[in-house]
């Protein structure tokens, strides 16, 4: 039994569908991926009643994405119905379906947080992205609008093959729009697709390689000066770089075995996730162990949960592997990857293969200088 | 404080119970002002449930001091203090003489 766990922090994924169709989702269905699974969305009233159960249980933010949000015709009905309950509401939009309809709801009742998601920096890029060049459009006239409400704004994006060259101009139109301080959300996480999704995103997701070296830039280019002895380390590594580095070496330490699967995020244990079907997951990424809140209560489902899933066994192969303090593997993404708890992705191994090569140096200078500070 | 001025909860703040506390958290245009919660405390919560109807100060002392073991003057004190920080972030209303 895991003990202390609370629902704090919740996710609807109210639809499963999208009028964008983004080849790196992994989550986007249509009608026929619908139909085939046998499933189907749940009702506005059955989303109220849940948001209701749920503000019992003692949860207090609350995110609601897809798919896209917009797309479902009673969107605006089950928006209203549940801000008016004391959630701190994020909603995630790609903002091509910004109606009169909707503005007038979210004016009346503002998200907390509203993370529009950019696709590219032309409709080019959409049309490549999104098979929508005049989404583009759209996306700009629906966060032109969205603007207007006082409601904290983030602009995020995935960055994958097709979209990776106008990261530039996406970081430039978010300083342009919003200010030099505010910031593009950047993932680089694009997993195989779950719960019936249609898309093939590993197909479409930076090579290893690239997506290191794109989002550990900062560390390559400390490695540079260090090998070349530009810069003296004391100078380039100061506190904070060497508690990021430790923070990166530690990210995803194994757990012990025996254990509740989930051992180093909070999934199961003070978060949850409810898919459009109605299925109540630790976390997002999931493609199984799931229990049914719809039919069993929403506080039954959360107290079955952790059963769902096996204890924790790390594979023998990883428990030896040199790489592991650098591997971004967790249960879920192993799950996702490999069909396996314990599967061995072949991504994260070669991401792991290049940040020990970049990290363990460093890592080591810093604590040698450290250690010579003490003396 | 003018004992006939009137003071209300803005409705634009819920009061919610999370992992045993009680926290206030806006909602509608509340965002526009605070976008986010804030923990109160128990003299702060049950003042709070006090204001749901307009009162004057003089009525939530008042019943604040049939509930709480305390001096008239401490209670003086919380509930004056409590009011301004609440007035201060626009969660309670102000409303004239009636």
């Amino acid at each position: 039994m895991v003990k202390n766990r609370l629902p704090l922090k919740g996710t609807f994924e109210l639809t499963g569908r999208c009028n964008l169709h983004c080849n790196m989702c992994y989550v986007r269905v249509d009608e026929q991926a619908i139909k085939k699974s046998g499933k189907a969305e749940r009702t506005a009233a059955e989303w109220i009643q849940m948001a209701e159960q749920i503000a019992d249980a003692g949860t207090i933010t609350l995110l609601l994405t897809g798919g896209e949000v917009t797309l479902r015709p009673d969107f605006c009905e089950i928006y209203e119905a549940i801000a008016k309950m004391g959630f701190i509401i994020t909603v995630y939009t790609n903002a091509t379906n910004v109606t009169n309809k909707l503005m007038s709801v979210f004016e009346k009742y503002p998200p907390h947080v509203i993370g529009v998601t950019m696709y590219g920096a032309s409709p080019e890029t959409y049309q490549k992205i999104c098979g929508s060049a005049a989404g583009y459009d759209r996306f700009l006239t629906g966060l032109s609008r969205l603007k207007e409400l006082p409601s904290i704004l983030e602009t995020r994006t995935t960055l994958v093959k097709g979209n990776v060259s106008d990261y530039q101009a996406m970081k430039k139109f978010v300083e342009n729009e919003f200010g030099s301080n505010q910031i593009l959300h950047v993932s680089a996480h694009v997993y195989k697709s779950v719960r019936n999704g249609i898309c093939s995103p590993e197909k479409e997701r930076l090579d290893a390689i690239e997506n290191c070296s794109f989002f550990y830039s900062w560390l390559n280019n400390l490695k540079y000066l260090i090998e070349n002895q530009n810069v003296p380390v004391d100078k380039l590594i100061n506190l904070q770089k060497m508690q990021t580095t430790e923070q990166e070496l530690k990210r995803r330490s194994p757990g012990e075995d025996g254990g509740y699967l989930f051992q180093n995020c909070g999934a199961g244990i003070d978060e949850f996730f409810i898919s459009w079907a109605g299925e109540m997951y630790a976390c997002g990424m999931l493609p199984v162990g799931c229990t049914n809140p719809f039919e069993i209560g929403f506080l039954n489902a959360w107290e079955d949960l952790p059963n769902q899933y096996p204890k924790t066994k790390i594979n023998n192969r990883c428990k030896k592997c040199s790489l592991m303090p650098f591997c971004e593997s967790c249960p879920a993404y192993r799950m996702v990857e490999t069909g396996e708890w314990d599967g061995i992705p072949d991504y994260a191994c070669e991401k792991a293969a290049y940040l020990k090569n970049l990290l363990e140096p460093l890592f080591l200078e810093t604590r040698n200088y450290l250690l010579r500070e003490e003396k | 404080m003018n004992k006939k001025v009137l003071f209300q909860a803005n409705q634009n703040y819920i009061l919610r119970k999370i992992a045993g506390e009680e926290v206030l958290v806006s909602i509608g245009a509340g965002v526009a002002d605070f976008s986010g919660y804030i923990k109160m405390n128990t003299t702060a919560s049950a003042i709070w449930k006090l204001l749901q109807e307009k009162v004057s100060e003089e009525q939530i002392i008042e019943a604040m001091y049939e509930k709480y073991d305390a001096s008239v003057e401490e209670i003086t004190l919380d509930v004056q203090g409590t009011l301004k920080a609440l007035i201060s972030k626009k969660m309670v209303i102000v409303h004239g003489e009636e």
